[in-house]
C-alpha cells in the first residue's frame, strides 16, 4: 500500500488528501529542473501507486514555487550514442511508461513556466490544466500555442487554476475506478490497434470490467438505475 | 426508425427517427442504419449523404435499455445487433464512396460520435452538446468509439472527453475539429444546401 512515510523523497513533496495524491516537483532553487534523482523518485512513487487503487484515486502533478519546471538537468531521453546503462534505461522507461500506465487518472497543474524539455512531463499526464500566463517549451510559447501543440488541455485565468484542478480531481473521486482505469488503458492503445483488434479488445475489456464490478454495488448499477428512473442526466455530466 | 429522403439530384438524407427517445439507437435502428448505408454504398446516383436527427436532438447514443445490462433481448438478437452496429460504425461509415455531411442539434453522445468523425463536413447548432458520458454511468467508452474519434481529436482532447465525461459545447467541439461550422438557425438546412452545392460543383 502507498504511504507517505514509506516513500521518502528529496526532490519531490508528496501530500495525500481525500485519496488525491499531489506530487510536487520540489527543487525550487533550480526551478524544478528534472534530474536523475527526481526521475528515480518519481518512478518509485509510480511503482507504489500502481498497486494501490484504494488509497490513491487521483494524482496531481505540479511544481513547487514559482513554476512547473524549467527543463532537464544532466539527463536526456533516448540519448543518441549514449551507452544504455541502468540510469539511461530508467529515464527512458520513466518517459515511456510511468504516469501513463497508472490505473489512476493523472492531471498536471501547470503554472508559471513549463519550459525547455519539461513539456515532456505533460505528455505523461492524462489532462493538463495551465494558467493562461504560463510560458512553454524552448521558445516561450503562450498557453494558447501550448493548447494547439496538444501539450495542455485547457488554460484558465491564474486565480482559477487550482480550483479547476481540484474540481476535476473530485469529479474523478465520484467515478468508478475500474471504469476509469479501462478508459485510460483504451486511450493508450486505440491508435495502434487495428480495427479488427480494437473490436476484439473492446469485447474482452468490457467483459473484464463487468466482472470487476460484479462484486459490489458499483457506481455503474447505481448510475444506470438513476438514469433510467429519470433522476440523473449523465450526458450533461450529472 | 430511419427517415430516408431524396432531395436535390444526388443528395439523400438519413434522419435518425426515434425522437421520443432522443434518437437513441436500439436494435431495430441499428439494423436499419446498416441496411441503408449498404444500399447507398452501391447506388451510383447517390453522391452526398446528409445525416441528422429528427426532432430536437441528434442522437443520445446506444439505447442503454436495449443493449446493456438491463436488455431484455435474447442473446442471439443482441449478438446480431451488435455485429450490425460494429459493421456500420467501424467499417461502412469510413468506407462510403459518398461524401458524408452531418447536421447536429441537441444531444450528440457516445455512439453517435462516429457519424461526426467519419463525416467530411459537420454543421452544428451553437446549443448542441456533445460528449462521452459513459464514464458517468460507471462504463468506459468503447475502444472502437475512441479509435474513431482519434481520427479527429488529439490525444489530450480525446482523453479529456473520455475520462471526464463532461459535456462539450458546440463551440469547443468546433475548436477541437469535430464540428466545422456553427449554424444559428437550421443546421440541417445548411447541410442540405452544402450537399446540393457540392453535387452541382462536381458536374
Amino acid at each position: 500500500m502507498f504511504t507517505l512515510e514509506a516513500t521518502p523523497c528529496n526532490t519531490l513533496k508528496l501530500t495525500l488528501e481525500d485519496k488525491i495524491l499531489t506530487v510536487s516537483l520540489n527543487r525550487p532553487v533550480q526551478q524544478n529542473r528534472v534530474n536523475l534523482a527526481m526521475v528515480r523518485e518519481l518512478q518509485q512513487v509510480v511503482s507504489e501507486l500502481a498497486f494501490d487503487t484504494e488509497g490513491v484515486r487521483v494524482v496531481v502533478l505540479k511544481g513547487a514555487g514559482g513554476g512547473f519546471s524549467a527543463g532537464f538537468e544532466g539527463i536526456q531521453i533516448n540519448a543518441v550514442g549514449a551507452a544504455l546503462d541502468q540510469n539511461q534505461d530508467l529515464i527512458n522507461t520513466f518517459f515511456a511508461r510511468s504516469f501513463q500506465c497508472l490505473p489512476q487518472p493523472v492531471i498536471a497543474l501547470v503554472h508559471g513556466y513549463c519550459t525547455q524539455e519539461s513539456v515532456a512531463l505533460l505528455a505523461l499526464c492524462d489532462v493538463a490544466f495551465a494558467s493562461a500566463d504560463c510560458v512553454f517549451g524552448d521558445t516561450a510559447m503562450s498557453a494558447a500555442q501550448a493548447r494547439a501543440q496538444d501539450w495542455i488541455t485547457h488554460d484558465f485565468p491564474p486565480p482559477q487554476l487550482e480550483l479547476e484542478v481540484d474540481k476535476l480531481a473530485r469529479e474523478w473521486l465520484a467515478k468508478d475506478p475500474s471504469a476509469l482505469q479501462l478508459a485510460k488503458e483504451s486511450l493508450r492503445h486505440v491508435r495502434t490497434l487495428s480495427w479488427d483488434a480494437v473490436l476484439s479488445y473492446t469485447v474482452g475489456k468490457q467483459a473484464e470490467l463487468k466482472a470487476l464490478q460484479a462484486h459490489s454495488a458499483t457506481a455503474r448499477s447505481q448510475a444506470v438505475q438513476s438514469f433510467l428512473s429519470g433522476k440523473s442526466k449523465p450526458g450533461l455530466g450529472s | 426508425m430511419l427517415l430516408i429522403q431524396q432531395h436535390s439530384p444526388g443528395v439523400v438524407s438519413m434522419g435518425l427517427n426515434r425522437a421520443d427517445k432522443r434518437n437513441a439507437i436500439n436494435v431495430e435502428m441499428t439494423h436499419a442504419i446498416e441496411a441503408a448505408l449498404i444500399q447507398f454504398k452501391y447506388d451510383p446516383s447517390v453522391k452526398v449523404i446528409v445525416i441528422y436527427g429528427v426532432g430536437p436532438h441528434f442522437c443520445a447514443g446506444m439505447d442503454l435499455k436495449d443493449f446493456f445490462d438491463s436488455s431484455t433481448r435474447s442473446p442471439a438478437v443482441l449478438a446480431q445487433a451488435k455485429a450490425a452496429t460494429e459493421h456500420w460504425r467501424t467499417r461502412l461509415l469510413g468506407d462510403m464512396p459518398q461524401t458524408l455531411v452531418t447536421a447536429v442539434n441537441g444531444f450528440c453522445f457516445g455512439a453517435a460520435l462516429p457519424f461526426l468523425s467519419n463525416s467530411q463536413q459537420v454543421f452544428a447548432h451553437p446549443d448542441a452538446v456533445l460528449g462521452l458520458p459513459e464514464i458517468n454511468f460507471g462504463f468506459a467508452p468503447g475502444a472502437q468509439i475512441l479509435k474513431s474519434l482519434a481520427q479527429k481529436l488529439s490525444a489530450k482532447r480525446l482523453a479529456y472527453a473520455a475520462l471526464t465525461g463532461r459535456p462539450l459545447s458546440a463551440q469547443l467541439a468546433q475548436q477541437w475539429g469535430l464540428v466545422h461550422q456553427l449554424v444559428d438557425t437550421d443546421p440541417l438546412g445548411a447541410a442540405l444546401a452544402y450537399a446540393k452545392a457540392l453535387v452541382e460543383d462536381e458536374r
